[in-house]
Formats: C-alpha cells, sequence, structure tokens
C-alpha cells in the first residue's frame, strides 16, 4: 500500500472530521446525529482507496469509527487530530523513497492511539455511567437536543456544580426577598405566604451549606417560619412519585427500565410536598446515574402499620460498607463515584436526609458492591387519613 | 392586566415563586414540575404565556418547547425560558428551538414581571391583529 494512499485516507478522514465538527459548531446541535454517519461514510471511503481489509491501515479504521461513534470525547478528538498530523510530518521528513519505512513508523506513532480509544471505548461501556456525559446526555434519543448542553457539563468543574444547584434556591431567595421589599415600599406588611417562602428557601441554603438551622436567628424578623415542619402540609406520596418516575422515565427510559409500584391509591404523609419533590428527586438522580445501560430502578411504595415505606432499588454499582458511612457526608464522594467520570456534587444525599428529618422522615441505605442500592425512606403515615 | 400564565420548573418551589410574582399583576398561575405533564396541561388548554425552565429531569425544557412548536395550537404561543446557565450557548439554542425570551437565574422579580408584561402584550397584539 502507498503511503500517498495511507496519507490521502487519513486526510479524507480528518478533513471530514474537521468539517463535521465545525457543521455541529455553526449549525447547532442539530447537527449533531449526523457526524458519526459522516464519519463513517468516510471511513469506508478511506478504506476503499486504502485496500480493503488487508491494508494496515484496516483495524485502525475500524478502531477510529468505534471511537468517534461511541465516545466522540474532546481528549479523544484531540488525540486522534494529533495522530494524524503527526503522520503527515512522517510523510513529509521521509519523502517517497523511504516511504516504506515512513508508513511503518506512521503505523508505530498511530497504534498507540489506537489502543488508548479501544480502551477508553470498552471502559465507557464497562464502567456504570462512563457513557453519560451529563446530565443531558441521557435525553430522549432521537431529538435533535440530544446532546445540546452536553459538553462543557461533562468536564465541569466540581464548585461550577454545586453553583449550579445553588441557583435555584438563590432565585426563590431572590424573588421573595423581592416581594418582600415591595410590600415594605408600599408601606404594607409583606404576605405570610411570601415570608413562608423566604424561610424555606433560607432553611434550604442553610442544610446546603452544611449549616444547622437555627430557625429564630437566621429567619427574617417578622412572623416565625414554621415552616419546614409544620403540622399543616399533607402530600400524597403516590402522586409525587409517580409523577416523578413518569418524568424520569420520559428522560432515561430508553437506557434504564424505571419501575413504580404502589401499595394504594393514596399514601398521605405530613410533609411538605416541595421537600419531598426535592428529596426523592436527589434518590433518584443518583439511582439513574449510577445504573448502567439496560439496568433497572424501582420504586415501591408502601404502608406498614402506622409508617408509609418508599423503597428506591437500582442494578447500579452500589455501594462498599466505607462509602455508606459516609454517604449523607456533605460534598463527600466516593473514590469510585469520583473514577467512574459520572457528574455528581456529593451534596445530594445530605441534603436528602435533613430535608426527610425535617419533615419527620427517615432514610437509610442497603447495598452490597456490584449489586445495586436501596434506599429506604419512612414516613409516620398522616393521622387525618382517612379525613 | 390578566390572562392565565403557566410556569414549568422541576423545583416546586420555583414555580410557587414565579406564580406569586405574576399573581400579584392580576395574573391567574398554574404550574407543573415536570415536563410530561406541563405538556398534556398546555396542550389542553393554552395559556397567554408558557414560563419553561430548560433542564428538567424529563423532557427538558427545549424538547418541551420543539414539541410545542409542531403543534398548531401553541405554534405562537409565546415561551419565556428561565436558564440556569446564562451562556451564550444556551441563550441561542433557547432561540433556535423556538423560545421567545429568556431569563438567566437568579433574576430579580422586577425583571421577570417586565419580560412576562412585555410577552403577553405582544401575544394580545398578535391575537387582535
Amino acid at each position: 500500500m502507498p503511503a500517498v494512499a495511507t496519507l490521502a485516507a487519513s486526510a479524507l478522514v480528518l478533513g471530514g472530521l474537521l468539517a463535521t465538527s465545525l457543521g455541529t459548531r455553526f449549525l447547532g446541535p442539530f447537527a449533531a446525529p449526523l457526524r458519526p454517519l459522516v464519519s463513517l461514510a468516510l471511513a469506508l471511503v478511506a478504506l476503499a482507496k486504502t485496500g480493503g481489509p488487508s491494508s494496515d491501515l484496516f483495524p485502525l479504521l475500524v478502531v477510529f469509527v468505534a471511537a468517534e461513534t461511541a465516545i466522540s470525547s474532546e481528549g479523544g478528538r484531540f488525540l486522534l487530530v494529533g495522530t494524524y498530523a503527526g503522520l503527515a510530518l512522517l510523510a513529509v521528513l521521509f519523502p517517497a523513497p523511504t516511504a516504506a519505512a515512513a508508513r511503518s513508523l506512521a503505523l508505530r506513532f498511530l497504534w498507540p492511539a489506537a489502543a488508548a480509544f479501544g480502551v477508553e471505548a470498552v471502559l465507557r461501556w464497562t464502567v456504570p455511567g462512563r457513557n453519560s456525559g451529563g446530565e443531558d446526555a441521557v435525553a430522549p434519543a432521537g431529538t435533535a437536543l440530544e446532546r445540546a448542553p452536553a459538553g462543557p457539563a461533562a468536564v465541569r468543574d466540581p464548585r461550577s456544580e454545586i453553583l449550579h444547584d445553588l441557583k435555584s434556591p438563590l432565585t426563590v431567595l431572590r424573588v421573595y426577598g423581592d416581594l418582600v421589599a415591595e410590600a415594605a415600599r408600599r408601606g404594607e406588611l409583606p404576605s405570610e405566604a411570601h415570608l413562608a417562602g423566604f424561610a424555606r428557601e433560607m432553611t434550604l441554603m442553610e442544610s446546603l451549606a452544611g449549616m444547622a438551622p437555627r430557625a429564630p436567628a437566621s429567619a427574617p424578623a417578622s412572623p416565625p417560619a414554621a415552616i419546614v415542619a409544620p403540622p399543616g402540609p399533607r402530600s400524597d406520596l403516590v402522586r409525587v412519585l409517580s409523577t416523578l418516575v413518569e418524568s424520569y422515565r420520559l428522560a432515561h427510559g430508553e437506557r434504564v427500565r424505571l419501575e413504580f409500584v404502589a401499595e394504594g391509591v393514596e399514601i398521605p404523609v405530613s410533609a411538605d410536598p416541595v421537600a419531598l419533590q426535592r428529596a426523592f428527586r436527589n434518590v433518584l438522580d443518583n439511582a439513574v446515574k449510577y445504573t448502567p445501560p439496560g439496568g433497572q430502578v424501582r420504586v415501591r411504595a408502601s404502608v406498614v402499620q402506622q409508617h408509609a415505606f418508599v423503597v428506591i432499588s437500582d442494578t447500579g454499582a452500589g455501594m462498599t460498607p466505607e462509602e455508606q458511612k459516609h454517604a449523607f457526608t456533605f460534598a463527600w464522594r466516593s473514590p469510585s463515584a469520583s473514577a467512574s467520570g459520572v457528574p455528581g456534587r456529593g451534596i445530594g444525599l445530605g441534603v436528602t436526609k435533613d430535608l426527610l428529618e425535617k419533615n419527620g422522615g427517615k432514610i437509610s441505605l442497603l447495598s452490597e458492591p456490584g449489586h445495586g442500592l436501596e434506599v429506604t425512606i419512612m414516613f409516620p403515615v398522616s393521622r387525618e387519613a382517612g379525613a | 392586566m390578566s390572562g392565565r400564565i403557566f410556569v414549568v420548573d422541576d423545583d416546586p418551589a420555583m414555580v410557587e415563586a414565579v406564580a406569586a410574582v405574576l399573581s400579584l399583576d392580576g395574573f391567574e398561575v398554574d404550574g407543573a414540575s415536570d415536563g410530561a405533564a406541563a405538556l398534556r396541561a398546555v396542550l389542553n388548554d393554552p395559556p397567554a404565556l408558557l414560563v419553561l425552565d430548560v433542564s428538567m429531569p424529563g423532557l427538558t425544557g427545549w424538547e418541551l418547547c420543539e414539541i410545542l412548536r409542531r403543534q398548531p395550537i401553541t405554534r405562537d404561543l409565546p415561551i419565556l425560558f428561565l436558564t440556569g446557565r446564562g451562556e451564550l450557548r444556551d441563550r441561542i439554542t433557547a432561540m433556535q428551538v423556538g423560545g421567545t425570551d429568556h431569563l438567566t437565574k437568579p433574576f430579580r422579580a422586577e425583571e421577570l414581571r417586565a419580560r412576562v408584561r412585555a410577552l403577553t402584550a405582544s401575544g394580545a397584539r398578535r391575537g387582535e391583529s
């Protein structure tokens, strides 16, 4: 096989890769699904030009196509562009008379890169969650937006993850603060509902900051902020969970099987529905994130005597006893979770526990490494259940 | 000022907070904290304006917007996106999928109110013409 053909084929694949990357950048996320197809077509053309399966380049191109289709990470692309550039440089340094030597040298350079891709691709598919690049990487397939916001999320700094998570309660705090200030400017008393919202978000922020809530000191000066576990709020576990599971199924149903079983039409508990939603979302987020493709997440809600139980189990990697010990510690991430590449903040379960306990609930974990995780959440059943 | 506004955010506290602001302006506010429920409700009875969070665990705001834009009944519905990340790419995507306007979190009550007023007024104008 002449070195010229190798070079031409490499240039073709590289050019196609760059063109489709630029296309993705300028045409927006809509071009993303086209990229693997274009790469595949270019690789086939390159193969035909280099002598088909008998060519030295054949295994390399196979690995390339697999890597491009399966991972297409920034680092991988950099490596690929680097090796092709190295190949071109070698061809310049060793012109025609030593073409054969140049080719063998070039292939020696290319093979380590190909092997690195191979290893990365295998890791992506075998290590749970490694394939998911970010919160949106597992959005429903077939949508033009499939990969839209995934890029920066995949390598996001943990601090920015935490800040991102704080934006919602901060915004809510800001909005209620604005409303209270507006009332003051009009010379009116602030609405109790607005103060209640303000105090509730303050409590959540304190949980996120790992502070023990001190209601009297931290709440605004006016009405007592009996917000988090007042006698009033009631939630129906069945309603909250079925809506949540349905929405997770929409997002992740193609990757992970989500099942919800409730023993009863309604399971009323004395808990704030907002806090409940947030707590369950944190647990479900984790379950879905750490369950590999094809796995299952089950949510069961039942009542035993005076207690309501919600058990969320998954078929993910599970936790070691050491990991379980620290699971509720703020900002602690297990070494295996960090190594898995699954984006996470390590604040989820700690905050979940806080939210649940302030609403009369309890949370516990049961797991064996490799056999999934079972999270049990317990509430006393609301006394006015039948009312 | 009147009309019905539908608010979708996966954080129910955010739905409540937005509703608190807008109801002071005389709007009737409904909400949902997941995309699927929002889609059903909005198609069933289109509001005057949809306030839509981008990152939700089920249908994302962007996907929901794309779906709504394909339905005749919601093709012209004004949609205000609430984005967590105010990066250029996110703002452009919000427009590409058919969003009418966007607001980056954290936002101020006054700004939310101003944008909603502008959007509902232009929606009303479109309806009259």
